[in-house]
């Protein structure tokens, strides 16, 4: 049981200060970061409540950029397409539970841009 | 009153002063900016959850939504930000990729909100692809359908369907699979669903739709039957809307013109059903108070029977005390009824070639002419419903420039002639004004002269007038009272609700009681040209609803100012109806011809 003020001195907040709270998660070196990010928005969908069209279909279409990039099947312009939706996604977005989905696949970009631009990148020549 | 407090906004360096109770969207309109919107509706709506009237305000973390947040005092607004630009882009761009791309074929096309706001943000290329939904369509109603392909959840109709006080809609399942749906699980034709059409008249696309029968009447003629043609008197005052007019314009002689060369045997106005409907509706309304003097079981309050939607819900919710319901026909099966019974006869035409059809403002009227007692002279009473949408349609089908057409006048043959009494039907508490006049004579044997009846008038909830009648004799061995009259005049089920209840308990204080089932009335139906705030000018998107109305309705009070027959007992038609066919209201042909009856259904309690 971790309690609350562990969290609050694992967070991330100096390196992300507009994130108020985060919850660490741990991963080996040898992770596939861009599955990590697409399980987890799996595991989003069924919270999405359905009522603002931002969290409703944005959600769905990130999801399916990501599954493209996981199989390899991106095209060129997928990756940027994905990050300005999840930027969307969190701008525009009616309660802070839609703001909040997208904030991971934004802070792993930012911390790792090479895991999904390797991605896309290789595929990009097959497109 | 108490004044408004100002506050000062700025509108990206524009310093305004406007009061505290305005959005930021009421606000920027009164600058001059015109924020486009999708999901809001002023007075129904203001989720934000299409999130298309996206803004930025100084100080907040992220983009607001400017339908639903109030302004104050020192707040910073930027409207036209290139973040919020692309914002309100976006939002809209991911609704359309959920959104059936088929624009041409659908029948909102040119009348669709979303089609609008992707015109004004620019959308040049949808550039998210993924799955839709599962396409539902519901088309087994004979008025009201529903696709939730073309549905994008803004939720006005839920909304829409609750502040009219049928509640019958809800969403379904959650998340991307969210649908609206209806809370009897069941297809809107099983459903206690009224089909007064309301969240039709507020869907942003073709989602909820009315049943389109206009190729019926291009079948009948094309197959030689007479086709007559019966216009409500709602349809006057909003038709021109349709081709660009402005709000509250009579368009009644163009519209007869063009119905004319669209080739229909005979064009009447419904209102002279709505005579009928008085002079027979008035007459039991004082068989019932003889009734109740004579101290037999009354039938009292009688309730009017003009809307079918009311009916259909008099019928879910009355229970035991159903026949309070006046159980005359409404105007349009009567003219439908007329035709067929008592022209075509005369004219030595055989009923089974003539064709009825009508233009109703209204959705309902196109679920009345399926009811098994609308069927029950021999013939079906009318043929073809078609809304006031679908004749516009029609017209401008029929390759006619609607503006530029001369004024004619309705046919003048034996169903030919109205009285402005029954031209009233259209507006809420017009019926209770026209009966109240033909009462008031019936029982006088005089006219009451020029009636003007003020209490009636109006967009009120709920209306409520005393009438003193002097010196009635009711019953033959009484000496003669002041009879006093107590009127109710309601519109939407809501406020019909509570006097529901005073009936079921027996309390209740009136006399007569007249319901539509749309707010307004029939000049607000679901048939009618759509007030919709995506669609409408910029000056009056700034307007309520209720002010929009009310220039329709004005349109038909100013008609009954001008015109010289003012009672339905005086319409020379009518009067000669009753002479040669009928020999008095009430009569045994009459209560064949002009009257109905209604079923008892199991009424239906939301979870």
């Amino acid at each position: 049981m971790i309690k609350s003020e562990t969290v609050k001195t694992l967070s991330l907040t100096p390196q992300f200060p507009e994130l108020k709270k985060l919850v660490p998660f741990c991963l080996t070196d040898d992770i596939d970061i861009v599955k990590v990010i697409s399980d987890y928005f799996d595991s989003c969908q069924p919270k999405v409540c359905g009522r603002c069209s931002p969290c409703r279909i944005g959600m769905v279409r990130i999801q399916n950029l990501l599954h493209h990039m996981v199989r390899h099947e991106s095209i060129e312009g997928d990756l940027e397409r994905m990050i300005e939706l999840a930027s969307y996604v969190e701008e525009a977005s009616l309660c802070p539970l839609g703001k909040g989905f997208p904030t991971p696949l934004l802070t792993c970009y930012k911390l790792f841009p090479d895991e999904f631009k390797g991605l896309t990148a290789t595929l990009g020549h097959m497109a | 009153m108490e004044e408004l407090k100002l506050v000062t906004v700025y509108f990206d360096d524009l310093a305004t002063q406007v009061p505290e109770t305005l959005t930021i969207l009421e606000a920027a309109r009164k600058v001059g900016y015109d924020i486009p919107t999708l999901c809001h509706f002023k007075d129904l709506l203001e989720t934000g959850a299409c999130r298309v009237c996206l803004v930025e305000i100084e100080g907040q973390r992220s983009l607001s939504t400017s339908c639903n947040t109030k302004v104050k005092d020192q707040m910073r607004v930027h409207i036209n930000t290139a973040k919020v630009l692309k914002a309100r882009k976006q939002s809209v761009e991911l609704i359309l990729s959920n959104h059936p791309q088929e624009c041409y074929s659908c029948r909102a096309n040119q009348k669709c909100e979303l089609q609008n706001v992707a015109a004004t943000v620019g959308i040049r290329d949808i550039r998210f692809e993924g799955e839709t939904p599962k396409p539902r369509i519901d088309r087994l109603s004979p008025a009201i359908r529903l696709n939730t392909n073309l549905c994008i959840l803004c939720g006005r109709c839920i909304a829409k369907c609750k502040q009219v006080g049928v509640n019958i809609l809800t969403t379904k399942n959650k998340g991307f699979e969210t649908v609206i749906g209806l809370t009897t699980d069941s297809t809107i034709a099983e459903s206690p669903c009224i089909y007064c059409g309301q969240c039709v008249n507020v869907c942003p696309t073709g989602a909820m739709y009315v049943h389109e029968e206009t190729h019926r009447i291009i079948n009948a003629m094309m197959t030689g039957k007479k086709v007559f043609i019966q216009v409500a008197p709602a349809v006057r005052t909003a038709l021109g809307e349709e081709f660009g007019m402005p709000i509250g314009t009579n368009v009644t002689g163009k519209m007869v013109t063009a119905l004319k060369r669209m080739g229909f045997y005979k064009v009447y106005d419904t209102s002279i059903g709505a005579d009928l409907t008085v002079m027979e509706e008035s007459h039991e309304l004082i068989e019932r108070l003889k009734k109740s003097a004579r101290g037999e079981p009354t039938l009292l309050p009688m309730m009017t029977s003009c809307c079918p939607s009311w009916v259909k819900f008099a019928e879910y919710s009355l229970g035991d005390k159903l026949n309070s319901l006046s159980s005359c026909k409404s105007p349009q099966q009567m003219l439908g009824s007329m035709v067929k019974n008592y022209y075509a006869p005369k004219n030595g035409i055989d009923p089974a070639d003539v064709f009825v059809a009508t233009v109703m403002p209204c959705s309902s009227k196109k679920y009345e002419k399926t009811r098994p007692e609308a069927n029950t002279t021999g013939y079906p009473d009318v043929d073809c419903v078609i809304t006031t949408r679908e004749l516009a349609d029609f017209i401008k089908a029929s390759a006619i420039h609607f503006a530029s057409l001369p004024d004619s006048s309705f046919d003048t043959d034996l169903l030919g002639q109205h009285s402005s009494a029954g031209t009233l039907f259209g507006v809420t508490g017009g019926v209770t004004e026209a009966a109240v006049r033909t009462l008031y004579a019936q029982l006088k044997g005089e006219d009451f002269g020029r009636l003007v009846f003020e209490p009636v008038r109006g967009l009120e909830g709920v209306k409520e007038a005393n009438l003193i009648i002097p010196s009635v004799t009711l019953t033959d061995d009484t000496m003669p009272i002041d009879l006093e009259l107590r009127i109710a005049v309601v519109h939407t089920m809501t406020n019909a609700k509570p006097l529901i209840e005073q009936i079921k308990a027996g309390k209740s204080p009136y006399h007569f009681i007249e319901v539509m089932a749309c707010p307004g009335g029939c000049i607000n139906g679901g048939g009618q040209p759509f007030l919709k705030p995506g669609l409408l000018s910029f000056d009056d998107k700034q307007q309520s609803l209720s002010e929009l109305v009310s220039r329709r309705m004005k349109v038909l009070y100013d008609t009954d100012a001008k015109s010289v027959i003012r009672n339905s007992h005086s319409n020379p038609m009518i009067q000669r109806i009753y002479s040669s066919f009928f020999t008095h209201a009430g009569s045994e042909l009459a209560h064949h011809l002009l009257h109905t009856t209604y079923t008892q259904q199991i009424p239906f309690v939301r979870k």
